[in-house]
């Protein structure tokens, strides 16, 4: 009898410990399944957020290497930027058809993909710093920055507003511009130079400015300066026109054409100080505009910043005949070699969680840090 | 005595062979769940995403939205001015490949001019959602007097303004807004509105992002296996590099 109860007790036993191993083993397998199921589902959706991303990448590419192309053109190898425009009316269908689009797109992709262009749009966006007189509003730009040193952008500001600002840039990260205005109808006259700020002659620690004027396939002109960011008075009492934030003007280049009967138009190389603003974005560069920056809403000088052309109030007036070739050649201070940047738009659209910023020419993402 | 531990003994046993069963169960639930999502899965659909790439790449995607006309019911799946996905997949693999908004409305002796202000009542094809949709209309400017020529495009009355024209050549256009109100099946007419100077001739139109609007390549896909699926948008263009929208492009693959 005690013999049976202990063989009976021994096999509920050894059952039990069956059991148990068998469950241990079934558990192992089970949390494996489970680990690997949710590691597939997150690689495959990483897959479809990557191509995602990559395809948007690829599109914005596009359209900034073809429409674009009308506009605006950017190239950035070794350490030489090389921006080219044309300050024209004609670039406004384009812009303002490509901003409808990248609209339209917007919407649609919020129902289709999750993805949102909420950030900011990649190509012409509203720039929250600059306002193109009071009927205008907030113009439309589009930012380069470089890749390796985000503090330096270029930023295109589209038309009617015709602005490049060259920002973040000072005598420790660029050593020289060669700027080159070309066209067939508005002939470049004088460089006027503001000699308090410019200097002519040598100078330590400074950015050579080069001017290469042409006018109808003709150099006109090729004058040498050296400008210095840090010639920007601190003083805001010390600004002209009494006018609140920091504007400096280095350049005036005249133009004239046979239509403007005793009118010369002004073609304003300023330096300009938006870091008042306070705004995370804002920064102080080079500001080239045609036409000149003159006219300032004084109801709201802080954050305005208009343009007009001297002593033209009808905007009417404004409108620029014929197209002007602008190049700007914009050379880092380092080893060529060592600058394997890229140009990158600012972050512009989100795909769920991560958001992803997306690079203007080729494809790269980058998960962004959200603290 | 010996009767109840016979039973309890019995029950013992049963108990523990239970347990041992369901473990059984689910060990082999578990075994068989992980050997069909494998990532051997996740490899085919790897291979689609990067055959739609390549076709994104070469801008074929682009190339073969403009090529597909009124008439067609499939895309094609030739390599020039087509997609042939053999040319990039492995051997043993089969694709089909979808293209959203590709499906064009043909719209015969559409002509916008002083003779005819407004066109005809046109059926949009057969909508599978319907819903709040954006239109597109490709259009040839055939006599221009003003800076920005246009037309627009009435619906129940409602008129929808469309993006820019552009000045030469054939170009796309969409609606500014979508069209509200469109419903499932081919109830929907509309009509094109001239802007009062400017003549066009309107080549086709289509609904964007409604599934009867989709195009794929003939290939059926098999129900006996896994398939795996994906997606793509890209950038489309008209014949004269004039923007006109970003499409999706999805596709399905699988092991033949």
């Amino acid at each position: 009898m005690d013999s049976i109860n202990k063989k009976g007790i021994l096999m509920t036993l050894g059952m039990v410990f069956v059991s148990l191993t068998i469950l241990a083993f079934a558990n192992v397998i089970l949390n494996n399944s489970e680990t690997s199921e949710s590691r597939i589902k997150e690689f495959a959706e990483t897959e479809r957020l990557y191509n995602l991303d990559r395809s948007l990448s690829s599109s914005i590419s596009r359209i900034m290497k073809y429409p674009l192309n009308n506009t605006h053109k950017i190239s950035f190898d070794g350490n030489v930027i090389d921006f080219k425009t044309e300050f024209q009316n004609i670039t406004e269908n384009p812009e303002v058809e490509i901003m409808r689009q990248i609209n339209i797109t917007n919407e649609r992709l919020k129902k289709q993909a999750y993805v949102n262009f909420s950030k900011n749009y990649p190509l012409f966006g509203k720039n929250g710093n600059i306002v193109i007189d009071s009927s205008l509003g907030n113009p439309n730009s589009t930012v380069f920055y470089v890749d390796q040193n985000k503090s330096i952008f270029v930023e295109y500001v589209s038309y009617p507003a015709n602005m490049i600002f060259l920002a973040g840039i000072n005598e420790g990260n660029v050593k020289k511009i060669n700027f080159t205005y070309k066209s067939d109808f508005m002939e470049p006259l004088l460089i006027l130079a503001n000699m308090s700020e410019v200097f002519s002659g040598a100078c330590a620690n400074c950015i050579e400015f080069v001017f290469n004027n042409y006018y109808l396939g003709s150099l006109i002109n090729r004058t040498s300066y050296n400008i210095s960011s840090t010639d920007t008075p601190p003083s805001l009492s010390a600004l002209p026109f009494g006018i609140p934030f920091g504007f400096v003007q280095f350049f005036d280049l005249r133009v004239a054409a046979p239509t403007w009967i005793n009118e010369n138009r002004t073609l304003a190389i300023n330096w300009v100080n938006l870091t008042y603003l306070l705004t995370s974005d804002a920064e102080e560069g080079l500001a080239i505009t045609l036409p000149d920056v003159l006219v300032y809403n004084l109801a709201d000088p802080v954050k305005t910043f208009d343009f007009a052309y001297y002593g033209y109030g009808d905007p009417a007036v404004k409108r620029l005949i014929g197209d002007t070739k602008i190049e700007l050649q914009i050379f880092l201070e380092g080893d060529a070699l060592k600058h394997e940047g890229t140009l990158v738009g600012p972050l512009s659209y989100s795909i769920d969680i991560p958001l992803l910023d997306t690079s203007g020419e080729g494809l790269r993402i980058e998960y962004i840090d959200q603290g | 005595m010996k009767f109840k531990k016979g039973i309890i003994f019995s029950l013992d046993g049963a108990i523990a062979v239970t347990v041992v069963l369901i473990m059984l169960i689910n060990t082999t639930y578990y075994f068989t769940t992980t050997s069909k999502e494998s990532l051997s899965q996740t490899q085919i659909i790897k291979r689609g995403y990067d055959v739609l790439a390549m076709f994104d790449y070469f801008e074929q995607l682009d190339n073969v939205m403009r090529v597909i006309t009124p008439s067609d019911d499939f895309v094609p799946n030739t390599t020039i001015n087509g997609l042939n996905v053999s040319n990039y997949l492995p051997n043993g693999y089969e694709m089909t490949v979808f293209l959203d908004d590709a499906r064009k409305t043909a719209c015969g002796g559409c002509v916008l001019d002083s003779a005819n202000a407004i066109t005809a009542l046109f059926n949009i094809e057969g909508l599978n959602e319907g819903g709040n949709l954006y239109f597109q209309v490709n259009a040839q400017l055939t006599a221009q007097t003003t800076t920005n020529p246009s037309f627009s495009v009435r619906h129940n009355g409602i008129d929808y303004a469309l993006t820019g024209v552009c000045l030469t050549g054939a170009c796309t256009y969409t609606t500014t807004s979508p069209i509200t109100g469109l419903i499932s099946g081919s109830g929907n007419q509309i009509q094109f509105v001239r802007d009062g100077s400017n003549d066009f001739t309107i080549n086709w139109f289509r609904v964007l992002d409604d599934s009867g609007y989709t195009l794929s390549t003939a290939t059926t896909a098999p129900d006996d296996r896994f398939i795996g699926t994906g997606e793509r948008w890209y950038a489309a263009f008209d014949s004269n590099g004039h923007f006109e929208g970003l499409h999706r492009a999805r596709f399905s693959v699988w092991i033949a």
